[in-house]
């Protein structure tokens, strides 16, 4: 089934036009991942898909339901959740209270203790730490938390929008092993976005490639790692 | 010059700053969450003062008057934030400088517009409880005499103030404030709906502030138009010393104030009673550019 489906979104900022037609889908149970390099409109296409930028034209599908002109907020309510950009994390709230606003939603909260039970298995380092304020946390930490809040919102789709920019390789490894471990144990449905060619694409089912606001390129895997465009452009062969 | 008159004195101011504190608490909060200055604060202030007179003159209870001054303050929260605020920040992620200066403008026109009535229905008269007290007037306090009305004032603010913090804190609704006031787009993606938490703050922070005018009202005995030319600046100071958003920050610069203030008039005093408070006042305002200058944040504000 697909969980989200774009139909020749468009949209951008202002005046200036960003994505020209995207179309895309999310399958249940898979990882998806949309790669591109800087400026491309991987931000712009997740800024959609929740709802902090309504398309122009075209349309955004949740669970087969148009959801193009519901708000963030709602949108989250129905599960689709967002790891943004830069963490946003609220600094001057501890790590505890990040993850309970995290939970700020009915159904979230119906599955409180159990989420909290998943983030703290997964990030034993966020438990250690949740009495201290988010922002004296090391970038690491950061991620996690910002992945940890997330998943308190109980997603039926997680985006994550690029969760490797400016940690360790060690540390990105870890963050790609904790991304395949929610969709193999928790049967997670994820759209990665990432610049990352190398390890997003060993975790990923099925990939995307954007380019100036157009999609260039689809396909499964092995389709991708075979391609000339991706072996050139990103892998650097 | 006399000791024990400075610490008299001293502790007159901490009495006051204490209400002084409260009465911050609504713009700190304005200020904080939706980056709203409120330049009406005053005139909220004392539009509690005039609806607990009103009320006090009808029924004979100033407590009703101070429940009617809350629920009305209430919802004149809700009133400015739909017919002022939401257009200008309800949805906007970023508070510019020109939206910044356009609720300013809002904020500033509905200050006249509310001193214009004032002075339209009361004149300058002063209006009061009149002999109205809890009991005794007078608590002696070793060499001190304190009015029991300044002493309740002292405990309703003082209450009301922990009230809001442990609401801020421990309240999920509460935590959904300070999180909109970091960052109200990361609260979009948890779930939150920014506009009810703005709208929120419009109502509290409104709403205490005119409920802080019934204690004003009980610290000045009687309130006239130029109160709130008096506590408004005053105001602005302790949420700067205080720092944007902090409750408890409100309270600390409060009593911070006031002590300088009873301090600095003790002093004068000494040397020409009749420039005490205009010299006192001078000083507070001194430590306002000083704080600016070396901690413009705040004392317990965050560096931005
Ligand atoms: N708030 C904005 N206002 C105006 N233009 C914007 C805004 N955000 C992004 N853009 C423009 O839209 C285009 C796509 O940006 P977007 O953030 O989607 O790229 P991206 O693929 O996420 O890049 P990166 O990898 O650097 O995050 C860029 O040209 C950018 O300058
Ligand atoms: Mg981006």
């Amino acid at each position: 089934m697909k969980v989200l489906e774009l139909n020749s979104v468009e949209t951008g900022y202002g005046e200036t036009q960003v994505l020209w037609g995207i179309d895309l889908s999310v399958e249940e149970g898979k990882i998806t991942v949309l790669l591109g390099s800087n400026g491309a409109g991987k931000t712009t296409t997740l800024r959609v898909i929740t709802g902090l930028l309504f398309p122009w034209k075209g349309s955004v599908l949740f669970k087969g339901e148009d959801i193009s002109r519901v708000p963030t907020h709602k949108r989250v309510a129905m599960g689709v959740v967002m790891v943004p950009e830069g963490r946003r994390l609220w600094p001057e709230l501890t790590v505890y209270e990040n993850l309970e606003l995290g939970a700020y939603t009915k159904r979230a909260r119906e599955k409180f203790d159990e989420s909290l039970e998943l983030v703290y298995s997964l990030f034993p380092r966020l438990k250690e730490r949740k009495n201290q304020l988010a922002g004296t946390l090391s970038g690491g930490e950061q991620q996690m938390l910002a992945i940890g809040r997330a998943l308190m919102s109980v997603p039926s789709v997680l985006l994550l929008d690029e969760p490797s920019l400016g940690l360790a390789p060690k540390l990105v490894a870890e963050i790609m092993n904790v991304i395949r471990k929610l969709k193999e144990e928790e049967k997670l449905t994820v759209l990665l976005v990432e610049q990352n060619v190398h390890m997003s694409l060993q975790i990923a089912d099925y990939g995307y490639v954007i380019e100036q606001g157009r999609i260039t390129l689809e396909g499964s895997r092995d389709e991708l790692e075979a391609s000339d465009k991706i072996k050139k452009a990103y892998l650097g062969m | 010059m006399d000791i024990s008159l400075l610490i008299i004195s001293s502790i007159y101011g901490l009495f006051w700053g204490a209400i002084l504190g409260f009465a911050a608490v609504g713009l700190t909060l304005l200020w904080g969450v939706m980056k709203v200055v409120n330049l009406a604060q005053g005139e909220m202030i004392i539009l509690g003062s005039y609806v607990a007179v009103i009320i006090f003159a009808m029924v004979y209870n100033p407590f009703a008057g101070a429940i009617v001054a809350l629920l009305l303050g209430l919802f004149a929260g809700f009133l400015v934030y739909w017919a002022l605020l939401h257009k200008l920040v309800g949805k906007v992620e970023k508070i510019t400088l020109k939206i910044e200066m356009s609720t300013l403008l809002a904020m500033f026109s509905l200050s006249i517009a509310l001193m214009n009535f004032y002075y339209f229905i009361f004149g300058d008269e002063p209006r009061g409880f009149g002999l109205w007290n809890i009991g005794i007037s007078n608590i002696k306090l070793g060499a001190m005499t304190v009015r029991t009305n300044v002493l309740l004032a002292d405990v309703l603010s003082i209450v009301s103030i922990v009230v809001v913090y442990l609401f801020l804190e421990r309240t999920i609704l509460g935590k959904s404030i300070r999180a909109v006031m970091q960052d109200a787009q990361a609260a979009s993606l948890v779930g939150i709906d920014p506009v009810k938490i703005k709208m929120l703050t419009a109502v509290l922070g409104i709403g205490l502030t005119t409920f802080s005018g019934f204690m004003v009202l009980l610290y000045e005995s009687a309130v006239t138009p130029d109160i709130a030319h008096k506590y408004a600046p005053l105001s602005f100071v302790i949420v700067v010393l205080g720092g944007l958003g902090s409750v408890i920050g409100a309270l600390i610069g409060g009593l911070i104030i006031g002590l300088v203030y009873g301090l600095s008039k003790g002093i004068v005093t000494f040397y020409n009673a009749k420039m005490s408070d205009p010299v006192a006042l001078a000083v507070v305002f001194v430590i306002l550019i000083v704080i600016l200058l070396v901690k413009p944040e705040g004392l317990f504000g965050r560096k931005r």
